[in-house]
């Protein structure tokens, strides 16, 4: 327990920067994760689902 | 505060008996209070032994930078969510996009097209006149430019139709280098839109612009 508080917390600048660093991966994941249970929730309604029925490959998306 | 561990041995008992002796005699309780008031007890407080346990440290230094990314990640979206009013929305960006097919253009001619409000000039250039327009000096233009920095393919030319002088429009196919005339203050643009007579300070100005096949998309 005392190796966490000396790798981590013992010089504020480690704090700080760990700190910001974590927020950015875990803004990134939590992102990720949201959207794609989103995803799962909304399985066959969204437009990425059901675009094949409608546009042909090839085709232009426009 | 949390830092009770590393203070010195003879520190801690100093503090440890400052505080038996003085609750012992003057202040065992308050002035005036009953005379059965308990003075707490902050031995265990003090016993560096006992309170000092690392966990209980590691697990407030977690709560507090548990917050503090709380705190970064709400501070970033706010902030995005704060630049994001003021970037176009996707209608507007869609309206400042033109496309257009060039396949009916014929070689040597021109086509005007209007784009956010102003005239684009294109032109489907021949041989010849793509061997003129990398024929010249460019260190005698006023505008030092080559030919291949101002097209992405040498037959079509893409530029915007405002005079760089006072923003008129000037006419296609015309002037003293066979290129564009502008009629209002007589600057005369070669067949690569460049500045070569009268009192425009720079070549015609070349907006943004893919070419895919015939397809030509400005913006």
């Amino acid at each position: 327990m005392s190796k966490i508080y000396n790798i981590l917390f013992r010089r504020n600048s480690v704090f700080i920067s760990a700190i910001f660093g974590a927020a950015f991966f875990v803004d990134i994941g939590f992102n990720s994760a949201v959207d794609k249970y989103f995803d799962y929730v909304n399985q066959g309604k969204q437009w990425k689902d059901i675009k094949h029925n409608y546009i042909k490959s090839g085709e232009d998306e426009e | 505060m949390l830092r009770a561990t590393q203070r010195a041995p003879y520190a801690q008992q100093a503090i440890s008996k400052c505080f038996a002796r003085s609750f012992a005699t003057k202040y065992d309780r308050p002035v005036g209070g009953s005379s059965d008031f308990q003075v707490p007890d902050f031995k265990d407080d003090l016993n560096p032994a006992k309170n000092g346990s690392s966990t209980k440290r590691n697990l407030s230094y977690f709560m507090i930078g548990s917050f503090g990314l709380a705190t970064a990640i709400s501070a970033r979206h706010a902030v995005q969510d704060f630049l994001t009013t003021m970037s176009a929305s996707k209608d507007v960006l869609a309206m400042a996009k033109v496309e257009v097919d060039l396949a009916n253009v014929p070689t040597g001619k021109n086509l005007v097209v209007k784009w956010r409000g102003k005239p684009v000039f294109v032109r489907h250039r021949s041989d010849a006149e793509i061997k003129e327009a990398n024929s010249v000096d460019i260190s005698t233009l006023r505008d030092p430019q080559t030919d291949s920095e101002r097209v992405k393919d040498p037959h079509w030319l893409v530029m915007i139709g405002i005079c760089t002088h006072l923003g008129c429009v000037p006419i296609g196919d015309s002037g003293d280098y066979d290129g564009w005339y502008c009629p209002c203050h007589g600057s005369h643009y070669d067949i690569s839109g460049r500045i070569r007579k009268g009192p425009a300070p720079t070549n015609l100005e070349i907006p943004e612009y893919t070419l895919d096949g015939t397809t030509l998309t400005v913006g």
